[in-house]
């Protein structure tokens, strides 16, 4: 699966090199390639939806970074997914990251409006920011969750599909 | 006895118009940008003459675009790379003006479709401007995001050098933004009263204690048609304001309405201030009659207003009420009290980005973008009962693709003409019949 994931970045990463320069903490994701990662995953997944404009997004990030960390080998997966404009990339998004969260790796959705990436995931979402997905291991989403949660709060959600 | 036939006078011109409304062919309406360009979140005003005035942002060419290189130390911010374009109709949106580009700084402009530009048009024809852009404080050598406004006095064919409107930035709140932004004046607005006094209101941030706090609601304004303008004044303080959701104004006689979102204890709620000193001093007396909205969070909701007389309507989005979507309340007593709330349109998934407009005869018309099952589509409602009741939602016959964030404007006739970013980042504009004539046929 890992491997199948890794070619998956590496060619959106090809095909995207025209309009974003990658690196090490930047993905670029377009609505097929999310599609693609809900589908192939086997884990339990929390799709974030964050942008550098969004203060309580910003909040967020320590501690879905440490939950991510402490889940990991029970089988939680952090799928982030900046909705920042793509070509703001190398002047904006990849220096905020190296700056704030040198150790946070994430998407940039490359699509041309956040709904056109948010709904591969939730056709009615409101445009609201932050939102996360949780999805359990079908890829079912069992909670919305929007605004931003506490560590405990996150915890209480995920858990009980870990176990 | 009276009562019952006044309401069966009101309930048959609602079903007249109803039929008379599906049975016009509407215009699937055509595009106004210039195709090969990304251009979106337009803004329309009509002046006394019956001209339309459009804008919008364009983010450059859609293929083959060179990426923004990053800026030296120094070197202006562009942060967002997008320009504010301009085109007027003198023909009922028949033929349009070459695009005029507003701003002088090359991408400046750094507003998005919740923190829009926009455009207003005074008694005398003066087109008004008013935006936020990417700028670098003089004082921190740091990017910020400025309050700026330009006027066109030769029917939008030029536009005056923009000028800054907020005090020159001297305060680094990066802490606060994170994002190499250090200082924010924009969710702005604009409105030009009937007196021709030009309102410029926004939202500062430099008070903010932390994420959750608010922003200061702030105003200057202009009493010699935008030659020059007051200095700004925080007209809301003391952190009230929900930093992510524009302000809106309306104006009636010597009221000034102010509507925004609120952080109250429970929730982030709309409210309208009103002002009846002429924009020196506000209260906030009118919380809608929704439920609160409990949400720590970007809301990215605006409170759009419309007025006639004392009632003042307001339409916005809640999470807060269940289901969710757009509810249009109004208010009898000029934004004291709001009551008898509708939900917009309670069989979509999905409603928001309301524009509504209140024509001379005091009918209430709301257009917004929805989704049902496919992509956002445009709907639009009235109401000729002074906001007790609307009609059922009628999708718009745009074009096949996404239409989505709807900006509206009534025209000297009463026709309704409607702007909207479609699929594949156009800018497109159509139009509604006029209510009176339909009512009057």
């Amino acid at each position: 699966m890992r491997i199948k994931l890794v070619g998956l970045f590496c060619t959106l990463c090809f095909c995207f090199a025209s309009t974003v320069n990658t690196s090490e903490g930047l993905i670029p994701l377009d609505a097929v390639g999310l599609d693609s990662i809900i589908k192939e995953q086997n884990n339990i997944v929390l799709i974030n939806f964050w942008a550098t404009w969004c203060r309580p997004c910003l909040e967020e990030i320590p501690i879905l970074m440490k939950l991510e960390k402490e889940l990991k080998e029970s089988g939680f997966k952090l799928v982030p997914i900046s909705l920042d404009e793509p070509e703001s990339a190398d002047i904006l998004v990849n220096p905020f990251i190296q700056k704030w969260f040198p150790d946070f790796s994430s998407y940039l959705s490359v699509e041309r409006d956040m709904d056109s990436m948010v709904s591969v995931v939730d056709t009615a979402w409101n445009e609201i920011l932050p939102t996360s997905y949780l999805l359990n291991k079908n890829g079912t989403v069992v909670h919305r969750i929007q605004g931003s949660y506490s560590s405990e709060e996150f915890s209480t959600m995920i858990l009980p599909l870990i176990e | 006895m009276k009562h019952i036939t006044t309401r069966f006078c009101y309930l048959s011109i609602i079903f007249i118009s109803l039929l008379v409304i599906a049975t016009v062919t509407l215009s699937s309406g055509h595009p106004i940008s210039e195709k090969g360009r990304r251009s979106i979140s337009p803004e329309i005003a009509v002046g006394l003459d019956g001209a339309l005035n459009v804008i919008w942002i364009d983010k450059g060419l859609a293929v083959n675009r060179p990426p923004p290189k990053p800026h030296k130390p120094g070197e202006h911010s562009h942060r967002s790379a997008t320009d504010l374009y301009f085109s007027r109709s003198e023909d009922r949106a028949k033929t349009w003006s070459k695009p005029v580009k507003i701003n002088d700084q090359p991408g400046e402009i750094w507003g998005f479709s919740v923190s829009k530009p926009v455009i207003e048009v005074s008694p005398n024809g003066t087109i008004h401007v008013f935006y936020p852009a990417n700028a670098r404080s003089e004082a921190t050598g740091l990017d910020v995001v400025n309050a700026r406004y330009s006027h066109s006095r030769d029917n939008g064919k030029s536009f005056s050098p923009p000028i800054t409107i907020n005090r020159p930035v001297t305060q680094d709140r990066e802490d606060l933004l994170g994002q190499g932004l250090t200082m924010s004046n924009s969710f702005g607005t604009m409105g030009v009263a009937p007196n021709g006094t030009v309102f410029t209101a926004w939202q500062n941030i430099v008070n903010m204690k932390d994420a959750i706090d608010g922003a200061d609601g702030m105003m200057a304004i202009s009493t010699d048609d935008g030659e020059s303008f007051s200095t700004e004044r925080a007209v809301i303080p003391g952190s009230e304001v929900c930093p992510c959701c524009q302000f809106t104004l309306a104006f009636e006689n010597e009221s000034v309405y102010m509507g925004f979102r609120k952080i109250f204890a429970d929730g982030r709620d709309s409210v309208v201030a009103k002002s009846i000193d002429g924009g020196e001093t506000f209260t906030i007396d009118g919380r809608l009659d929704l439920a609160p909205w409990k949400i720590n969070g970007c809301p990215l909701k605006p409170t759009e207003l419309g007025v006639n007389g004392s009632n003042l309507y307001a339409v916005t989005y809640t999470a807060g009420e269940d289901p969710a979507g757009l509810y249009v309340t109004a208010s009898k007593d000029g934004g004291k009290t709001f009551s008898g709330k509708n939900q917009v349109h309670p069989e979509a998934a999905y409603s928001d980005a309301a524009s509504l407009t209140v024509d001379d005869m005091g009918n209430v018309r709301i257009v917004w973008h929805a989704k049902i099952n496919g992509p956002r589509r445009l709907f639009t409602s009235v109401s000729l009962d002074e906001g007790k009741s609307f009609s059922p939602p009628m999708e718009m016959p745009t074009p096949d693709g996404k239409s989505q964030f709807p900006a509206t404007a009534v025209g000297i006739d009463g026709t309704v003409y409607v702007t909207w970013e479609h699929e594949n980042e156009e800018v497109f504009i159509t139009s509604l019949p006029s209510m009176i004539s339909i009512v009057s046929n």
